[in-house]
C-alpha cells in the first residue's frame, strides 16, 4: 500500500503527569510499570484514587498571573522541556508558520468551581476571578501563546477524551495543506470537582485503582497532566506521525458503540492513510480506561481488524485517565515504544479478561516496534487513532 | 496556503434574527426569541441553548445546500462551550453535591457536535474547537483545510450562549449561532452537489500582527459574533475582504467573491 499522506517527524516531546514532573521521570515510571495513582487531593463524598501531578506545581510567571488556574499552571509547566525545540522551530520557520493546537476538556474549570463556591458562600465572586481570563478555552491558550511566542493558528480542541489526539490530526492537516511548517500540539487537563463528581454520577468511577482489560475491572480513575509534541514538515527525528484516523460512533453521548465499528473505522483510517497493513503494527496503545463497555467495544474493534494477537496495553493504570491530555500523553508513550523498543505492561490488567480475545501484556515486553497505533475514544462517540512509525 | 471553498448554504440565529435574511434586513422579527429546535425532538432529551442554536443553524444551512446533515463533516466552534449547563452543575454541587449524569455527559464542549452526529446517524469525523476571539477564523481554517485535502462537504458552525451573570457579572453578551456549508472549489472531488455556490471564500489569512502580541483584547462580547460581517456580505451578494476576528483584533480575514 502507498501512503495517502506524508509522514511528519516528531521533533520533540514532553510530558508531566502523576508519574513525574519531567519527561524522563514519566518514561522511567512507565518503563518500570509503576502506577502514579494515589489518594485524591480533592474533598469528595466518595472514594476514588486519582493520578495527581506531584507538588509543587510552579506558579505562573507574574506577567501571566491574571490567567492563573491549575490548568494554566500545568500547561505552562509542561512546556519547559520542549521550549528549546519550539524556539528552534520558530527561528527556522517564523512564528507565524508555527501552529499551536492543544486539547482540553476542563480549561480553567477548577478556578470557576472555587469562584462559584465563594459566590454562594459570601454573595461575591473572588476579586481576582474573571471568566474570560481564567476559565475560557481561549484563556490558557493565550498564556501559552505568550510563553511560546507562537503566532500561527492557535486553538484549543475540546472533543472530550479524544481532544489532544484530535489536535494531532488538526496539525497534520495544516501541515499537509502547506498552511504551516510546524505545530506544537498537546493536551492539558487538571483534576476538578465537576469531572470527578460527573464520572461518579455515571457510575463509571472506580473506588480502587483502575483495572483496564481485567476481569476485575471496576471503572476508571481520573488523572491530570500536560503533554506536547512538536511536529515539523522536515527533520531527522527517529519517529514520524504516519497516519490519523477519525470517526464518529453516532450512537450515544457517553457510551461507546458496542459493535466497535467507530473504533475500527478510526484505526483502519490511520492505517490506510499511512499505507500500513494491520500485520505491520507491533503494538496498540489502547484507549481502555477500565470500563466494561469500552473494553468490549475496543476489544471487538481490535480483534476484527487485526488477524493476529498484536499486543494491546492500556497505560491508564499508570497515569489515570488524563481526559484532554490523554491522547498526546499516550502518543508520547507510543513514540517511546518505537524509539526504545519496549511495550509497557498494562498496569492493573492482571488477571486479564480472556473473553476479550486480546493479547494484553501484564509484563513489559522488550521488543522492537516499527509501527504503533494509539487510540483515543470520547464522549459524543468521537474516535481518533494515531499511527506512529519509524519510516516516512 | 488555504485554498478556496464554495459557500453552499448559510444559517443564522440570534434573538430577533432567525435567519441570515432577517439579519441582512436589519429588522428584528417579533417573537423570534428562541431557536427552532424541531430537529432536536428526534433526540428525545433536554438540550441546552447551545445545542438548540446549533441544531437550528445547521438545519438552515444544510437545507439551503441541499445536503443532509447525515453526510456533512462537522466542525463546531464555541469560545465558551456549554456554559449554562456548567452553571447548573455548579449549583448541583452546592446543593446535595450530586450531579445529574445526563447533564454531565451533555456538558462537554463537543456536546453539540456529538448530538448532531447521533441525531443524524452521521459517522463522519466531527470536531469541536475554541479560540477566543479567533474562534470563527479557526473554524473556517479547519473547514477549508478539510476541503483542501478532499472529501465531502463540510458544515462549519459557530455558537456561543450568553455569558451567565452569576460567573461573569458585567458582561452582557448576545447568543449567536451561524453555520456555513462549504464545498470544494474546482479541482479533484466533485462533492455532493453541483448547484452554483452563493459565493467563493478564499485567502483566509492573518493580517500583519504588529499590534497583536502584547495586549490582544480578550472577548468582550460574543466571540462568535465575528461571523456577522461575513453573513452580511454573503446575504447582500457583495465581494471584498471581510474580517472574521472581532473588531479591534483584525488578525484574521477572508476574501469573499461572488460566484
Amino acid at each position: 500500500m502507498s501512503a495517502a499522506f506524508p509522514a511528519y517527524p516528531v521533533s520533540a516531546y514532553a510530558a508531566v503527569n502523576a508519574l513525574g514532573t519531567t519527561t524522563r521521570d514519566v518514561i522511567a515510571g512507565l518503563h518500570a510499570g509503576r502506577s502514579g495513582l494515589g489518594a485524591c487531593p480533592l474533598e469528595l463524598p466518595f472514594e476514588t484514587p486519582t493520578g495527581t501531578v506531584p507538588e509543587p506545581l510552579p506558579a505562573l510567571p507574574q506577567s501571566l498571573s491574571t490567567w492563573d488556574s491549575r490548568t494554566a499552571r500545568l500547561a505552562v509547566a509542561g512546556l519547559d522541556e520542549i521550549m528549546p525545540a519550539v524556539r528552534r522551530a520558530i527561528a527556522r520557520h517564523g512564528a507565524d508558520r508555527v501552529a499551536m493546537i492543544v486539547g482540553t476538556t476542563t480549561a480553567g474549570l477548577g478556578r470557576t468551581e472555587d469562584a462559584y463556591h465563594e459566590l454562594r458562600r459570601t454573595g461575591s465572586l473572588p476579586q481576582d476571578y474573571e471568566l474570560h481570563r481564567q476559565h475560557s478555552f481561549g484563556a490558557f491558550m493565550e498564556a501559552l501563546r505568550r510563553v511560546t511566542g507562537i503566532d500561527g493558528p492557535c486553538f484549543a480542541v475540546s472533543t472530550a477524551c479524544s481532544a489532544s489526539a484530535k489536535a494531532v490530526g488538526h496539525a497534520q492537516r495544516l501541515l499537509a495543506t502547506g498552511a504551516i511548517d510546524a505545530a506544537l500540539v498537546g493536551g492539558v487537563d487538571a483534576l476538578s470537582q465537576t469531572t470527578l463528581r460527573g464520572f461518579h454520577s455515571l457510575q463509571i468511577l472506580s473506588p480502587v485503582f483502575c483495572r483496564p482489560f481485567s476481569r476485575e475491572r471496576r471503572g476508571i480513575n481520573i488523572g491530570e497532566g500536560a503533554a506536547y509534541l512538536l511536529l515539523e514538515r522536515e527533520g531527522d527525528a527517529a519517529v514520524h506521525l504516519r497516519g490519523v484516523g477519525e470517526s464518529s460512533d453516532a450512537h450515544h453521548m457517553s457510551a461507546p458503540d458496542p459493535t466497535g465499528e467507530g473504533a475500527r473505522t478510526a484505526m483502519a483510517g490511520a492505517l490506510a492513510q499511512a499505507g500500513v497493513a494491520p500485520g505491520e503494527v507491533d503494538y496498540i496503545n489502547a484507549h481502555s480506561p477500565g470500563t466494561r463497555l469500552n473494553d468490549l467495544s475496543e476489544g471487538l474493534a481490535v480483534s476484527s481488524l487485526f488477524g493476529r494477537p498484536v499486543p494491546v496495553a492500556s497505560t491508564k493504570g499508570c497515569t489515570g485517565h488524563l481526559l484532554g491530555a490523554g491522547g498526546a500523553t499516550e502518543a508520547i508513550f507510543s513514540i517511546v515504544a518505537i524509539e526504545q523498543g519496549w511495550i509497557p505492561r498494562s498496569v492493573g490488567s492482571d488477571p486479564v479478561d480472556t473473553d476479550l480475545g486480546l493479547h494484553v501484556p501484564t509484563a513489559r515486553m522488550d521488543t522492537p516496534c516499527r509501527n504503533v497505533l494509539s487510540n483515543s475514544f470520547a464522549f459524543g462517540g468521537n474516535n481518533v487513532s494515531l499511527l506512529f512509525g519509524r519510516d516516512r | 496556503m488555504i485554498p478556496r471553498a464554495r459557500v453552499l448554504g448559510v444559517g443564522l440565529w440570534m434573538p430577533g434574527f432567525p435567519s441570515p435574511a432577517s439579519w441582512v434586513t436589519g429588522r428584528p422579527v417579533a417573537g423570534a426569541d428562541a431557536p427552532n429546535a424541531a430537529a432536536q425532538a428526534k433526540m428525545r432529551r433536554r438540550s441546552s441553548l447551545l445545542v438548540n442554536m446549533v441544531t437550528d443553524v445547521a438545519a438552515q444551512a444544510s437545507e439551503q445546500a441541499g445536503i443532509p446533515l447525515s453526510r456533512l463533516r462537522v466542525v463546531v466552534g464555541s469560545a465558551f462551550g456549554e456554559l449554562t449547563t456548567l452553571v447548573e452543575m455548579l449549583e448541583e454541587r452546592e446543593g446535595d453535591g450530586l450531579l445529574s449524569p445526563l447533564r454531565f455527559q451533555n456538558s462537554v464542549h463537543n456536546s453539540a457536535a456529538g448530538q448532531l452526529s447521533i441525531a443524524h446517524k452521521n459517522k463522519s469525523p466531527a470536531t469541536s474547537l475554541a479560540a477566543g476571539n479567533d474562534t470563527v477564523a479557526m473554524v473556517l481554517l479547519e473547514a477549508m483545510t478539510l476541503l483542501a485535502l478532499g472529501g465531502d462537504e463540510v458544515i462549519a458552525i459557530v455558537a456561543d450562549e450568553p455569558l451567565p451573570r452569576s460567573i461573569s457579572p458585567g458582561h452582557e453578551t448576545t447568543p449567536v449561532a451561524a453555520a456555513l456549508v462549504l464545498g470544494q472549489d474546482g479541482g479533484a472531488g466533485a462533492g455532493l452537489v453541483s448547484a452554483p455556490p452563493l459565493a467563493i471564500l478564499e485567502d483566509l489569512r492573518q493580517v500583519p500582527a504588529a499590534a497583536a502580541s502584547a495586549d490582544r483584547p480578550m472577548e468582550v462580547d460574543s466571540p462568535c459574533a465575528a461571523i456577522l460581517p461575513l453573513i452580511s456580505t454573503l446575504g447582500l451578494g457583495r465581494s471584498g475582504r471581510v474580517a472574521v476576528s472581532p473588531s479591534g483584533d483584525l488578525r484574521w480575514s477572508i476574501e469573499v467573491r461572488t460566484a
